[in-house]
């Protein structure tokens, strides 16, 4: 009867062969989890579709850019399959996943190159889509500071992106973050990271918001306690909350919330956003690269460069605690057909993830059957 | 305020991965309770490292509890009792039901979790070598949460007038230790071959019951004892009388305590009174269970073995020293039970869950679950059920948020690894308390669309839920989805139920376009039952038209359908590019024996063709033979035209 720890949290790790032929930088999920995309330094982007028994197949992959390849972001499915990527060949890409009759007149689905965006002078470091709520756009920033957001106009042609605006950061930028809120007070919103690193550059965090009536982004807050580089920084979900919360990885990991400018659209009168840390959590013995939050904004990850993935919660009183721990064993495992998967506690391994002979997929192939939709439809009300 | 703060343990696993030099890692959400993490290059050292061998990536699940095969049924079964609790809630207004309702909802979840055990345990005698350690796992764990569920019930939930909750304690115990009924299940099973009063736990089993207060059936036990005579007036029978004359409280006997007290003092001085004469002296064994009658502290010392655990041994204590406990003072009583069995520091979580809810302090209880057990089914049920009687204190600050959403919210996020219990997620995240569906809308996003039946039963949940932008949006990529797979008909419709006027007009323009290169409409059926909705776009209406016209063109409904292409040239609501092959429709009309188009209609007729040979801008778009043939064809027009109006004049 007594014993909870038997009752421990069981994990389960499935290996996947990358393919790529160097190291990643980038892995990105599409909005339900069902594709990835993967980029890497070889220059190439890898898409990959799960199947019904959660394994991965590779079904297509091409050369994106002439450097390696920083990012990679799907846009919302509401735009169609639409991907971004940014290199250090100074360049950001849309591209476009069509349905084309190949010779022997069975569809096949290939992704179009759609435009390059070549409008930065050095390596683009971020690429991000904006929130569906306001139009299909896009916002780079690349390493000399500069921001540029696009837009495109007509969402059926994605030949054509317009640069709305381009903002000046004045030191390297690393990372940018669109705030996701929904709300019509809340005015749209970004959060860029700087990788500068001097320490005595001041704050390394900056909050953008657009202005309706002058079109315009304007800075409208520099955390200034943020003095270390920052490699990463994504905003939470909002649910309805009065607050934005921004998760900030610099030297450790921070949590912040934002309280956004008042609702006075006119810009004397409005009282600027203030900002508040929540967390700051020093576990990562070295720099923090990366977070994430997962869907429902209650959970984020954070990865340091020591090999250690942490997830954080907060509990219904506001305060984060640590709530998982992912450690990287660098042991050469002693047997390589033996299942290099390990487990929190007692448990055995319910599933074999060794996948070291993982079928190669080439370029096209038609990701796993679709159900056949049904043409009629009844009842419409929307 | 600081007592919940603490909420899981901190979880460690370890990825193996030698494949890179560096130790670094990065992780990012698939979903759900999905996890990719893979090496990443370090942007320093762009090119000067080139990695030899494969690169990996790791997909981790975190928490995999709820996707055994086993939880299935419990996660089903209890949603239906959660859902019909909330229903409940909602009819009746009063969020803080009735208490006899509540015990019945308890029941049912209590039900649910005892259901499930028997089955896993069918399962492991089932199969005996090769079944699944986690199987053993899960019964356990189901144990142990019928357990807590149980004794939660009768403190938290019963809750009985004057807190006299001990004979349902009794209860507890009796059902959730078997012990008893298994020691005389013993000695009773050997009786063709040694008689049960000389099987070697002859005298435990008869302790046992005692211990659990079955006075009952400890006599009947004792009627088994070679030496227990009905004539003779012995230790036996003086026992039997002893056991037999006990009083039990209960509250239903309409008795009042002060009553009860009297009768159990004047009960427990005769048990001590015999105890003292030494009527028991000759047979040492029933002293004991004397001496257990009498609440000695020390015969509980002796026979802790036979209790088990602190909580037995605590009710048993109660039973005999102060039979109506109140509810409240339980606590009081645990420390010294908990002191016989080594103290605080022995205390396991299974241990410290228990003690917390008898020392009534729920918060403490379903603080102590949420760290415990490994997934969030108990805590989340129980808090929702009694959340409303207050019995959890309520803080609220800026930055906190309700303790019953937040636990419904981490139980449906457990469940959103489950693609197949998309509709029990949304339910437990749409009862959250908060206003308006927040939680509720971002999971609806994350749905995957697999099938048009799927979308059916999300859009009426959106609808149910007021989610416009998320049905809107649904529908949107249903219509994308189907546009690139070239099914303009089904786009259209998903268009229109997104309410899309632009994107309607664009799979208009798309369909028109097909018509002007090939002659004839694919989906073109699809117009005929769109109805009012046509006019959500102006290239939508004009398309509706324009079938009406070769509907009655078909029909040989020859000036009603001449009538209305004109209309259509006139009121300028055809596309230009199409206003040629508009024309050209209206020539067979010209044939016709009777004159269709008066003199005025085909001046009219006649302008629209000449406004289009101004057309440059339109004319240089096309190919070479495209204007070859769209120069024949005005001339073509002109004629006939001419012909007309000549012959509408002379008429």
């Amino acid at each position: 009867m007594d014993g909870c720890n038997a009752l421990d949290q069981i994990y389960m790790v499935k290996r996947i062969n990358s393919e790529h032929k160097d190291l990643l930088h980038d892995v990105s999920f599409d909005f339900f989890g069902k594709r990835m995309a993967t980029c890497s330094s070889d220059q190439s982007v890898k898409i990959w579709d799960v199947d019904e028994n959660g394994e991965w197949h590779c079904t297509a992959s091409w050369k994106t850019h002439s450097a390696s390849v920083w990012k990679v972001t799907w846009a919302h499915p509401e735009f169609g399959q639409v991907l971004a990527t940014c290199s250090f060949d100074r360049t950001a890409a849309i591209w476009e996943e069509t349905v084309v009759e190949n010779s022997s007149s069975q569809t096949e689905r290939v992704w179009v190159h759609k435009v390059s965006l070549v409008d930065s002078r050095t390596s683009v470091k971020d690429v991000k889509f904006a929130p569906k709520h306001l139009g299909l756009q896009l916002a780079t920033c690349s390493s000399n500071g500069i921001i540029r957001i696009y837009e495109a106009p007509d969402v059926m042609n994605l030949t054509h992106w317009s640069l709305q605006n381009q903002i000046q950061c004045k030191i390297s930028c690393s990372c940018l973050s669109w705030n996701p809120s929904t709300h019509r007070n809340h005015l749209p919103m970004i959060a860029v990271g700087s990788d500068d690193p001097s320490s005595s550059g001041g704050g390394k965090v900056f909050i953008f918001e657009y202005n309706d009536q002058t079109r315009d982004w304007s800075k409208v807050l520099t955390i200034m306690s943020m003095t270390d580089a920052v490699s990463d920084l994504c905003f939470a979900p909002n649910l309805g909350r009065k607050h934005h919360v921004l998760a900030v990885a610099s030297e450790d990991l921070h949590i912040f919330t934002i309280k956004p400018s008042s609702n006075e659209t006119s810009t004397s009168s409005g009282t600027p956003p203030t900002y508040n840390q929540v967390a700051h959590f020093t576990d990562h013995c070295c720099k923090v690269v990366n977070v994430a939050w997962n869907d429902l904004g209650t959970i984020v990850i954070s990865s340091g460069d020591d090999g250690h993935v942490y997830l954080w919660m907060a509990n219904y009183l506001g305060i984060w605690r640590r709530v998982g721990e992912l450690k990287k064993d660098l042991s050469p495992p002693s047997d390589m057909a033996s299942p290099p998967v390990e487990k929190s506690d007692l448990s055995p391994l319910p599933v074999d993830g060794n996948r070291i002979n993982f079928r190669r997929f080439t370029q096209g192939r038609a990701p796993p059957t679709e159900r056949p939709l049904d043409p009629k439809f009844a009842g419409a009300y929307y | 305020m600081d007592e919940l703060v603490e909420y899981h343990k901190v979880n460690e696993m370890v990825i193996r991965d030698s494949s890179t030099r560096d130790c670094n890692m990065i992780a990012c959400w698939q979903g759900g309770n999905k996890i990719m993490t893979f090496a990443p290059a370090l942007p320093d050292n762009q090119d000067n490292f080139r990695q030899t061998g494969p690169v990996y990536l790791h997909n981790v699940q975190l928490n995999t509890d709820m996707e055994h095969p086993t939880s299935r049924k419990l996660i089903n079964e209890s949603h239906m009792v959660f859902a019909s609790l909330q229903q409940m809630r909602k009819e009746v207004k009063d969020k803080s039901l009735d208490k006899s309702l509540l015990l019945k909802f308890s029941r049912k979840y209590r039900s649910i979790l005892h259901s499930n055990f028997l089955e896993i345990r069918l399962k492991l005698e089932g199969e005996h070598e090769n079944h699944e350690a986690g199987l053993e796992q899960q019964m356990k764990l189901y144990s142990m949460m019928e357990l807590i569920w149980s004794l939660c019930e009768i403190l938290f939930v019963e809750n009985l007038p004057d807190g006299a909750v001990l004979l349902q304690l009794v209860e507890w115990c009796k059902w959730h230790f078997p012990l008893a009924d298994e020691l005389v299940q013993e000695c009773t099973r050997s009786v063709d071959e040694t008689p049960p009063a000389s099987h070697p736990s002859y005298w435990d089993a008869v302790y046992a019951l005692v211990l659990q207060g079955r006075v009952s059936e400890a006599r009947d036990m004792l009627k088994l004892h070679p030496h227990y005579q009905t004539q003779v007036y012995d230790s036996f029978s003086s026992i039997d009388e002893l056991l037999r004359k006990m009083p039990l409280f209960s509250f239903y006997q309409g008795q009042s305590t002060a009553e009860f007290e009297m009768k159990w003092r004047h009960w427990q001085d005769e048990c001590l009174k015999r105890l003292h004469d030494g009527d028991f002296d000759t047979v040492i064994e029933l002293k004991t269970i004397c001496k257990i009658l009498c609440g000695d502290e020390e015969v509980f010392h002796q026979l802790s073995e036979l209790s088990g655990s602190w909580y037995r041994i605590l009710i048993t204590y109660l039973l005999y020293t102060n039979p109506t406990i109140n509810l409240y003072d339980l606590h009081y009583h645990s420390k010294l039970c908990i002191d016989m069995y080594g103290g605080h520091t022995e205390l396991s979580a299974l241990d410290n869950i228990l003690l917390a809810a008898f020392k009534f302090d729920v918060s403490q209880v379903i603080r102590e679950c949420c760290i415990h057990l490994s997934n969030w089914w108990l805590p989340t049920h129980l808090t929702d059920l009694i959340y409303y009687s207050e019995l959890i204190p309520n803080y609220s600050s800026e930055n906190s948020s309700d303790l019953r959403d937040f636990l419904l919210v981490q139980y449906a996020n457990a469940m959103s690894g489950v693609e197949s219990l998309w509709d029990v997620v949304a339910s437990y995240l749409a009862s959250c308390s908060t206003e308006s569906n927040h939680y509720l809308a971002l999971y609806v996003q994350r749905i995957p669309l697999s099938s048009e039946k799927k979308v059916a039963k999300i859009l009426r949940l959106c609808e149910k839920y007021q989610l416009t932008t998320e049905a809107q949006s649904i529908c949107k990529q249903m219509a994308m989805k189907a546009l690139t797979n070239k099914r303009l008909g089904n786009a259209l419709l998903w268009c229109i139920k997104s309410n899309d006027s632009s994107f309607a007009m664009y799979i208009a323009d798309q369909m028109l376009t097909e018509y002007a290169q090939t002659g004839t409409f694919s989906n073109i059926d699809v117009i005929d039952y769109l109805g009012p909705t046509i006019l959500m776009s102006e290239r939508l209406t004009f398309l509706g038209k324009y079938r009406d016209f070769h509907r009655l063109h078909g029909e040989e409904k020859f000036e009603e359908a001449g009538r209305l292409l004109l209309n259509l040239l006139v009121s300028r609501i055809a596309p230009m590019e199409l206003w040629l092959s508009l024309l050209m429709d209206a020539l067979p009309l010209l044939d016709k024996d009777k004159i269709i188009y008066g003199v005025e209609e085909t001046s009219s007729l006649l302008a629209c063709l000449n406004t289009l040979d101004q057309q440059d801008k339109l004319f240089s778009k096309l190919s070479e033979s495209e204007k070859r043939n769209h120069l024949q064809r005005i001339k073509h027009l002109r004629l006939s035209l001419t012909n007309n109006l000549a012959r509408a004049i002379v008429s």
